[in-house]
């Protein structure tokens, strides 16, 4: 059970409001989405939920705990971890490597030690190995696990990233648009995923998407976020029905 | 503590300033260049020693007229930023590999201009031309040279005449030119010959200030690198995309440096300049020192 | 670079067989120069971890390779200690003055890092001109030879022996490191500081690990080199020395262990080399050409080079088995 929560919170850079007094309270295991028209405000409410970015009022909750102060690495080391919208991968290495960087929020023996290749780091890197054998499994990525990631097209690169996110199997997982630039076979895909990751490691999985159909075919409750405002929460099929929310999407991608 | 007299104190400050007006010139053309090219230079310095150092060469052979043996060494110094540029810095944006690969190339053109020196004009320490360095006047007990004088006032307006530019059309063109080319572009700014007009003149001022410094010491292969490094020092710790903070600091730098020296001793005025900088950097606040992040909404 | 194991397997019994044979076929004056390289490669090595790996330029490695020169003659005229015991002090030393550097240092990347580790670089210089007593100023030092009890620490081929296990030793070290969590890190910090942000990657502490073995690797080519010339001054540890440093490992390859070692034949042999046909003075005006020359055409260097040369070969037999069985 893990439950992360905004309280009141607003975000400002400089003139521009980006977040304004949004308060929300995400409980899981459960798959949450986060939906809104572009320049809602999204990606903000992600980046300041994960410590990427300032609250200039308001607090950050996790399981009841103030973590408002807590910077980025606090943050991943209490299991709160999120993907970008465009994938941020090391260009040169390759699709092992990536996924083996995930592993690092894995506690294990320090620098030295993994300088030397003691036994103790030895047994650290066979268990990450296997988890990320594992991961690239579950994204259909096995077989290019030597390629170098620069070379790959763009839904493959996707799909590197979000194994790096997964490996350490992160007890709450926000994605920004994951699905974006997918065609319709990757959509699928990455909605099976994604259902496999909140059912089998019992993540508290929030979606932050642009297409409607993959908030609709994962999500269980919705969010919908406009011009730095919360508009509607609820299950999800009912949120989407409100005229107030088919409203602000009007205009906005509603499917890709 | 050596007796401050009021004498004293000008004198300092005086030598002061004059040091600071050629950091503050050799800082403009590493300005410029960061501004038009996002590049870093590390040959600012050695561009300069070579002007001094053909034009040195030319001097002594009697070869040609004093003046023209100068604007000859600056022509030179000017057409290598120029060539830098073109051939290197250019080649380098266009592969999108400006990151980091600046530095390193400039370091390349250092060496090489280093070694062109080394290997052609003789390692050997020469005495230049005193340029009004003989030419002394004072008031009271202090005592100040022609060259210092000229060239503080000059640097003065010419520092004045750019931050005016800055303001003018040319001026923000150059800086969209690095920023944003491509939309530069579309309102019609010949990108890259803003980029060659700017280094160009960063070349000749570089030139210039090699030949001052030149005139004031002497000459070697490598009696830049002393002042590129404490223009370096300024311009990092003022920002190398500001104009103003930069250049108050590479004055405020040479009055420290006159300063310290005066009062604990030579060796200690080179000291304490980096004691400075790492002293500072360990404290000032981290606001201070945030680099550009990368995009975060 | 993807790991070329295949190019590791061809060189390194190739190499060790080089280095067996070296001291029976090379007269003094060559093996002299084997062993120097060898201290350059463990130097070198400390910069492909900080820069190539890491991804912070560092101009002070130099430096450092002087602290660790100028403990290793103090501790070894004054205190007589073993080489054991010499190399302990040399690291630890060495690893000290990193962590006192790395307050400011780490606060900063970028060329503001590069302009402090110049700093301390030139802060060091001005200490060894000025602390006649301890650092005998200007003119340097005399290094006795390595105390290593029964075994003659004077004799070259002690030298040789003692330098070519250091270089291996850390050239295994540096090979291994990005295959490791902190060296995965390291290639976040230097790519995207946002994806090693998101996995939870200690920026600091990261750049931390690298500075100190950057330091002690310096630290430990200084001590050999100081043992091997037998006479040290303030000259081959400042700001020019550390700039033909960067050149070095930048022409070799700054991410491919391969390159400190070819960054090393680079400083040490070539111009020796140069030398010999009578061309002394061409070096210097070769390294910066040569310099200019990389960057522009090889970013990776000379090993990364050799690494395309046998990834096409390998792809291209690939494609001809394929064309073959299809």
């Amino acid at each position: 059970m893990s439950q992360l929560e905004l309280v009141n919170a607003t975000v400002r850079f400089g003139a521009l409001v980006a977040l304004n007094g949004v308060s929300l309270q995400a409980q899981g295991p459960a798959k949450l989405g986060l939906i809104g028209p572009n320049g809602a405000g999204k990606t903000t409410l992600l980046s300041a939920l994960t410590g990427f970015v300032s609250l200039s009022e308001g607090q950050v909750l996790l399981d009841g705990e103030d973590i408002t102060a807590l910077d980025v690495q606090g943050r991943v080391k209490r299991g709160v971890m999120r993907s970008f919208q465009t994938a941020r991968l090391l260009e040169d290495e390759s699709v092992r490597t990536n996924v083996l960087l995930g592993c690092n929020p894995i506690p294990g023996p320090g620098s030295f030690r993994q300088l030397f290749g003691t036994i103790g780091y030895r047994r650290w890197n066979k268990k990450a190995q296997e988890r990320a054998d594992e991961v690239e499994d579950l994204f259909g990525i096995s077989d290019i696990r030597d390629a170098r990631v620069s070379e790959l097209p763009s839904a493959q690169r996707r799909f590197v990233e979000l194994a790096r996110v997964l490996v350490s199997e992160p007890k709450i997982l926000l994605l920004d648009e994951p699905a974006a630039g997918l065609d319709h076979g990757e959509r699928r895909q990455l909605e099976e995923v994604l259902h496999r990751i909140a059912d089998d490691y019992s993540t508290l999985l929030i979606l932050v998407e642009h297409d409607v159909m993959v908030v609709r075919n994962v999500c269980e409750q919705i969010f919908v976020l406009a011009e730095g405002s919360l508009l509607s929460q609820g299950p999800t099929d009912q949120v989407l029905s409100e005229p107030a929310v088919v409203d602000a999407y009007f205009g906005g991608a509603a499917h890709a | 503590m050596p007796d401050i007299s009021l004498d004293g104190a000008i004198q300092v400050t005086l030598a002061g300033l004059s040091t600071g007006s050629v950091y503050a010139l050799l800082l403009l053309g590493i300005l410029i260049i960061f501004r038009v090219s996002r590049a870093v230079n590390f040959a600012q310095g050695q561009m300069g020693m070579i002007a001094a150092y053909v034009a040195y060469a030319i001097i002594a052979a009697s070869l040609l007229p004093i003046w023209l043996a100068l604007v000859l060494g600056i022509a030179l110094a000017a057409t290598i930023g120029l060539l830098t540029d073109r051939v290197l810095i250019e080649r380098l944006a266009k592969r999108g590999a400006l990151s980091g690969q600046d530095l390193v190339v400039t370091l390349g053109v250092m060496l090489l201009l280093t070694a062109l020196a080394e290997t052609f004009l003789g390692t050997q320490t020469k005495s230049f031309i005193p340029l009004g360095n003989d030419v002394q006047f004072g008031f009271r007990s202090v005592v100040v040279n022609l060259n210092q004088v000229v060239v503080l006032v000059a640097t003065l307006v010419l520092l004045g005449a750019f931050a005016i530019f800055l303001r003018t059309k040319p001026g923000v063109a150059m800086r969209a030119s690095a920023m944003n080319p491509d939309l530069a572009r579309t309102f019609g700014v010949n990108v890259t010959r803003v980029k060659a007009i700017t280094w160009t003149v960063s070349g000749a001022l570089a030139g210039i200030v090699g030949i001052i410094i030149g005139s004031r010491l002497s000459v070697d292969p490598y009696y830049m690198t002393a002042f590129l490094i404490s223009a370096f020092i300024a311009g990092i710790i003022g920002g190398l995309d500001r104009f103003v903070a930069p250049i108050l600091i590479a004055f405020a730098l040479a009055l420290y440096q006159n300063w310290s020296a005066f009062i604990f001793g030579s060796t200690a005025g080179t000291a304490s300049l980096f004691i400075l900088v790492i002293v500072l950097l360990a404290i000032l606040p981290k606001k201070f020192l945030d680099e550009k992040r990368e995009a975060r909404a | 670079m993807i790991r070329n194991s295949r190019l590791a397997l061809l060189f390194v019994p190739l190499g060790l067989i080089v280095l067996a044979g070296a001291p029976v076929m090379l007269n003094r004056y060559w093996l002299f120069l084997v062993t120097t390289l060898f201290a350059y490669v463990i130097a070198l090595v400390g910069l492909k971890v900080l820069f190539g790996d890491a991804g912070q330029l560092s101009l002070g490695q130099a430096a450092f390779v002087g602290i660790g020169a100028y403990t290793a003659a103090i501790v070894t005229d004054t205190l007589a200690l073993t080489l054991p015991y010499e190399i302990l002090v040399v690291a630890l030393v060495s690893a000290l003055i990193a962590a006192v550097i790395a307050i400011p240092a780490l606060r900063v990347s970028g060329l503001r890092f590069a302009l402090v580790t110049l700093a301390f670089g030139e802060l060091f210089q001005w200490f060894l001109r000025d602390s006649k007593g301890l650092t005998g100023g200007e003119q340097g030092l005399f290094v006795p030879p390595m105390l290593m009890g029964p075994i003659p620490g004077k004799s070259p081929l002690t030298l040789y022996i003692v330098a070519a296990i250091g270089a291996i030793f850390f050239s295994i070290l540096a090979w291994h490191l990005p295959k490791t969590k902190v060296g995965r890190a390291m290639s976040a910090i230097r790519e995207s500081q946002l994806a090693a942000e998101s996995v939870g990657v200690s920026v600091w502490r990261t750049k931390l690990f690298a500075f100190i073995f950057a330091a002690v690797s310096a630290g430990i080519g200084g001590m050999l080199l100081a043992h091997t010339s037998g006479s040290i001054s303030p000259t081959s540890f400042g700001l020019f020395s550390g700039v033909y440093l960067l050149v070095a490992i930048i022409l070799g390859g700054s991410r491919s262990t391969l390159g400190a070692w070819i960054g090393a034949v680079y400083l040490v042999i070539v111009p020796a080399l140069f030398t010999t046909v009578g061309l002394d003075g061409v070096y210097v005006l070769f390294s910066g050409a040569v310099l200019l020359i990389v960057i522009m055409l090889f970013p990776a260097g000379i090993a990364g080079v050799l690494q395309q040369f046998v990834a096409t070969r390998r792809s291209n037999k690939r494609s001809k088995r394929r064309e073959v069985t299809a």
